[in-house]
């Protein structure tokens, strides 16, 4: 437990984030069972405490046991494999009542690992500085591919390549490696996908033939959010909302429920509060104290901007339907707690004070 | 450095969530009006409900067939749900996940995936629904869960929203049972399960006259999927085109749908109009109104007026609400688009006595011929008509054997496999050689058109050679005149005025009196009748042909249209003949709405004769005398003629009735191994009375029965006019050997 310099956390950071789950709160009430609100409600006071134990504890002790951590999130990644399916897939490990997603934990030990080796190695200029990185990435991204579980794995490697960015990798070699990941689409989608993914895909690009089916959920969302025009029906007021028609209302497509009851206020609003996380989570990587900080800072920045306007851009129907959940919002308890957890070690970063050789050098890699 | 690099990620993110905003502001403002009215129009359903299907009764009023009320299951395939053992709902039956959809499809071969889909998950769920509905229906669960699914197929889910609207599953069901889910679905403790069903009241048709009016009422069925097809057909423009073609194309007769077509043209622009409306109900047929399921009439009246006994089905628009208290989701009505309108009631103008009288004297008859040695083999059949010769109204229509409109859908293999042809309407869409019912039709002719004078004579030996062909007469007459030609039905007499009439005159005379071509009764399907002109024959015409036209042979018409020429010859008066269009239609006793002001229009419409024919009054007088004596017999002689057995002599001289009639004997051949082969004659007797004021026109056929048109057709036409007059029963004048022709 080390001391925190209230005078130095960023008050922002922590305002944007509570005004986030502020904002999605009432309409995960109003989408979700009373059962279901019930236990978010408790996974949100863990993760309040989660927040502020991360917030206290110095980050430098994460980082610290970076590794192990990241050791034991892919053994349960491992573990979870061999875990009875819940919706056709291997991604919940249940003890007694309580079940946990490895692949959202896997998240943040991801940006702890990564933190700690990008900020003790300085070669990400190099090639081959790039191997340990990608391994420690895609080796698990894999696994939670086979669960499978699409939506998760596509958010991973974002925060692998801003954290690249970040502590110094060059430019064309990240395009080369982005570049691959993409071709990578074309095999896949003949030997990896499954069926009811090509078929979502499909859906995508042609929304009328699969209305029916695979496009329903995408219909209903857009008629959702757009019949909430301006200033939305009112909380418990939307019609799809309230009639059920919009499958994963209070998870993955909460934003419909945000859109249709809160009108483009609520959902715009939403919509800047993630952008200002993610710009305000850049600002405090760009005044961490050291490496390890700016590293922790951008992963968490990314990591959140980039689910939520993934998240955003499918419901809204502009990619293709993947189980992305919108950070801090959707009904989850493994998701929000890490979220927080993630918060906290940001904040705790904000507060760190700077070394010699960055109040020297701020703008150095 | 590190500057630019957080600002580049700060700037893809700008980037992002501007795209991500300007997507809000298009859906949120430029495109919610048309959203929100998307969401409306896909939140309402509207519903349609079968209005009592019209009934038909009799002249006084007796019910031929009507709509019985029926107690008919009907499931909401959306909330058929699966439940586990602590009965936690745990997922519906219906919304399979899409892997299971594709792996169905793949299976398959085809894109009904949904439906499959829903049938294979019914079928290997334990289903706690369809296991108490097996139990209380004492039926096998598996039945069970196929007629739901079965119901769900048949109304062609167009979405996975439609299974959320109730399909009717089971139909008539035990009304103690129906009460029983009734109570369940009114038990809050058993609401998972039984909320998926709903009994409501439906009908059934029933039909109390049974066999004996089976022919004339028809039977009804629901409207199979390739003719919902068909009409959708029509609407949608694929290839198909309005009018017969398409109809034809199926093998089916859609007589009522036509009729009505051309009579009430509904603009495309108006049907579009009103089809867009109700386009999202997916089950709307898509042409004339017509639903996916309904019952439309089969055969018979029917069909033939099914638009106006359906009526206009209700309907109502129904919007999804959750309820308040249960949380559940249901339909809410939010009015008519349309309202019911029970369908017309038909009257008849058959009494309903005369008709089973007339029925049972046929087949007493039919049964007594059926017993003789010489009809070994016989298929027992026969047909009685009795008619107005003035406006063609229909008193009795017999057709045995026939078949009980009531069980005609339980029947149908055995009925449509039996030799006896039972689903056959032999009066109406049956056609056989007519023989020598048509020679008064050429005697009229002959004097019309002045090919023979009047009492002119020809000699009978017997037989008369032409070429090399023998073309023979019953009897040796001598010379005869026409009176007696139709008295003895001398075959030379008319052999001669057809030659003199030629093959074309005859065909015109024949067509004239409404032989061989539909009279247009309102029955569905009847047949048209062969009358052949001068090129039918393979080797040309030869006067050998006009011999057999002349005395009713080579050609074929329907009892019916036989009645049609006897009415004509009926009704003629001193410058004209009416040749009466035959129904069975009268208006009704007190038109109020509009559907029943238009079938009195049609009934008084359909009581006007269809043509005219000028006739000379002579030459009538003179057939009308032959056809008096050919039952009375000569005046002031012993002499008879072959329709005696149709008379009603007085005890002390005299006639009790004066009937005018002709027999008939129809030798025909059937080709048997490239060689005709003589078959058993069919054999007529048609006649009206009273002679100098007729009321009824009686037409008695009975095919292949042979004997001679007057020793077994004419003593049962005696009964049926004893019968309808209501004259009593006293023996035959004189008791004659042999058979009269």
């Amino acid at each position: 437990m080390g001391k925190i310099d209230l005078w130095r956390v960023d008050w922002v950071f922590l305002l944007v984030a509570l005004a986030i789950i502020g904002l999605g709160l009432p309409f995960l009430r109003s989408s979700a069972t009373p059962g279901d609100f019930a236990r978010q409600v408790i996974w949100l006071a863990i993760g309040l405490a989660a927040l502020a134990a991360f917030a206290v504890i110095d980050f430098h002790f994460w980082i610290k046991w970076a590794y192990w951590i990241y050791a034991g999130t892919v053994a349960l990644l491992l573990v979870v494999l061999f875990a009875p399916p819940i919706n056709n897939a291997h991604s919940y490990l249940r003890v007694g009542p309580v079940g946990m997603q490895p692949a959202e934990l896997f998240k943040l030990a991801l940006i702890l690992a990564l933190a700690r080796h990008l900020g003790k190695r300085e070669n990400q200029h190099m090639l081959h500085g790039l191997i340990i990185p990608f391994a420690l990435t895609l080796g698990p991204m894999f696994l939670i591919l086979l669960q499978p579980d699409l939506g998760t794995a596509l958010t991973i490697p974002p925060i692998l390549f801003a954290m690249l960015w970040t502590s110094g990798a060059r430019f064309s070699h990240l395009a080369t490696a982005v570049a691959m990941g993409l071709a990578s689409i074309f095999p896949m989608w003949h030997y990896g996908m499954k069926p009811y993914q090509k078929a979502r895909i499909n859906a995508f690009f042609d929304p009328e033939r699969y209305e029916s089916n695979e496009a329903y959920q995408l219909l209903m969302s857009l008629t959702a959010i757009g019949s909430g025009g301006v200033s939305g029906l009112g909380l418990g007021n939307g019609v799809i909302t309230d009639l059920n028609l919009l499958p994963e209302k209070h998870n993955d497509f909460i934003f419909g429920v945000i859109a249709e009851e809160g009108g483009f206020a609520a959902s715009a609003t939403l919509v800047l509060l993630y952008l200002l996380f993610a710009l305000v989570g850049l600002h405090i990587a760009w005044t961490a104290s050291d490496r390890f900080g700016r590293m922790v800072a951008t992963g968490v920045a990314v990591i959140v901007g980039w689910q939520a306007a993934l998240n955003v851009y499918v419901v809204t129907g502009l990619f293709p339907t993947t189980g992305v959940t919108l950070p801090l919002v959707s009904y989850g308890g493994s998701s929000l707690v890490v979220t927080c957890a993630m918060v906290g070690a940001v904040l705790n970063v904000s507060q760190s004070h700077p070394t010699l050789e960055k109040l020297e050098n701020p703008d150095k890699i | 450095m590190l500057r630019f690099r957080l600002y580049l990620i700060s700037a893809v993110f700008a980037l992002m969530f501007a795209g991500a905003l300007y997507r809000l502001v298009d859906l949120q403002f430029n495109q919610s009006a048309a959203l929100a009215a998307y969401r409306d129009q896909r939140l309402s359903h509207i519903e349609q409900k079968a209005p009592r299907r019209g009934r038909i009764v009799d002249v006084d009023g007796n019910i031929i067939a009507e709509d019985q009320p029926t107690q008919d299951l009907w499931i909401y395939p959306a909330r058929v749900e699966r439940v586990n053992r602590r009965r936690q709902v745990v997922s519906n039956l219906m919304p399979l996940t899409p892997d299971q959809m594709l792996a169905i499809a793949a299976a398959r071969g085809d894109d009904r995936t949904f439906e499959r889909g829903v049938a294979a998950a019914a079928l290997a769920g334990a289903n706690p629904l369809v296991a108490d509905l097996a139990a209380r229906l004492k039926m096998d669960r598996e039945e069970v869960a196929n007629r739901l699914i079965g119901a769900v197929i048949a109304a062609r889910p167009a979405s996975r929203d439609d299974l959320v609207y109730p399909r009717l599953a089971m139909e008539d069901i035990d009304f103690a049972l129906a009460l029983e889910i009734r109570a369940a679905r009114a038990n809050p403790y058993d609401d998972a399960m039984w909320n998926a069903t709903e009994i409501r009241t439906g009908g059934k048709r029933v039909y109390p006259a049974g066999k004996l009016m089976g022919h004339i009422t028809g039977t009804v069925g629901k409207l199979t999927a390739e003719e919902y097809e068909i009409l959708r057909g029509r609407w949608d423009g694929d290839a198909a085109v309005p009018g017969t073609g398409v109809i034809e194309k199926a093998g089916r007769v859609f007589f009522s749908i036509l009729s009505d077509n051309e009579r009430n043209p509904v603009s495309d622009e108006e049907l579009i109009v009103r089809l867009r409306e109700i386009k999202r109900s997916g089950r709307m047929l898509k042409s004339q109104g017509y639903f996916a399921n309904e019952i439309v009439g089969r055969g018979g009246m029917e069909q033939y007026y099914n638009q106006v006994l359906r009526g206009r089905h209700r309907l109502q628009r129904l919007r999804l609400t959750r309820d308040a208290d249960t949380g559940r989701r249901r339909f809410e009505p939010k009015g008519d688009v349309e309202k019911a309108e029970n369908g017309a009631d038909l009257r008849l103008s058959i009494k309903l006595d005369v008709q089973k009288q007339a029925y049972e004297i046929m087949e007493k008859h039919i049964k007594r011929l059926a017993a003789e040695p010489r009809l070994a083999g016989w298929t027992p059949s026969g047909v009685a008509i009795m008619m107005d010769p003035y406006n063609g109204r229909i008193h009795a229509l017999v057709s045995v054997p026939s078949y009980d409109p009531n069980t005609f859908n339980c029947d149908f293999t055995k009925l449509a496999g039996d030799p006896r042809l039972p689903l056959v309407d032999r009066a109406v869409a049956g056609i056989y050689p007519p023989g020598s019912v048509v020679k008064p039709i050429v005697g009229l002719a002959g004097l019309s058109e002045d090919v023979i004078m009047p009492g002119q004579k020809f000699n009978c030996e017997r037989v008369m050679m032409l070429g090399g062909a023998r073309f023979n007469c019953l009897g040796r007459h001598g010379w005869v005149d026409l009176e007696s030609a139709l008295m003895h039905s001398c075959n030379m007499y008319f052999y001669h005025t057809g030659e003199a009439l030629g093959g074309r005159r005859l065909y015109e005379w024949f067509t004239r009196f409404g032989l061989g071509h539909k009279t247009g009764i309102d029955i569905a399907g009847e047949a048209n009748g062969v009358i052949p002109r001068n090129a039918y024959t393979r080797r040309g015409w030869a006067t050998g042909n006009t011999y057999h036209l002349s005395i009713g042979q080579g050609m074929a018409t329907t009892p019916l249209q036989v009645a049609v020429s006897f009415a004509a010859l009926a009704n003629a008066d001193a410058r004209t003949a009416r040749v009466v269009r035959p129904h069975l239609l009268i208006p009704p006793v007190d038109p109020q709405t509009p559907a029943e002001e238009a079938l009195m229009h049609e009934a008084l419409r359909l009581d006007q004769p269809v043509a005219e024919i000028a006739i000379d009054r002579e030459a009538m007088a003179t057939v009308r005398q032959g056809l008096w004596e050919t039952v009375q017999g000569k005046p002031g002689t012993d002499e008879f003629g072959t329709g005696l057995y149709a008379s009603f002599p007085a005890p002390g001289g005299g006639f009790l009735l004066e009937v005018a009639g002709k027999t008939g004997t129809a030798e025909w051949s059937r080709v048997v191994g490239g060689r005709a082969v003589k078959q058993t004659s069919h054999v007529w007797f048609s006649c009206y009375a009273p002679f100098d004021r007729p009321e009824l026109v009686v037409v008695v056929f009975l095919p292949e029965a042979g004997g001679g048109g007057g020793s077994v057709c004419a003593p049962i036409a005696k009964e049926l006019m004893r019968m309808w007059f209501n004259l009593p029963e006293r023996p035959l004048p004189r008791q004659e050997e042999g058979t009269l022709g």
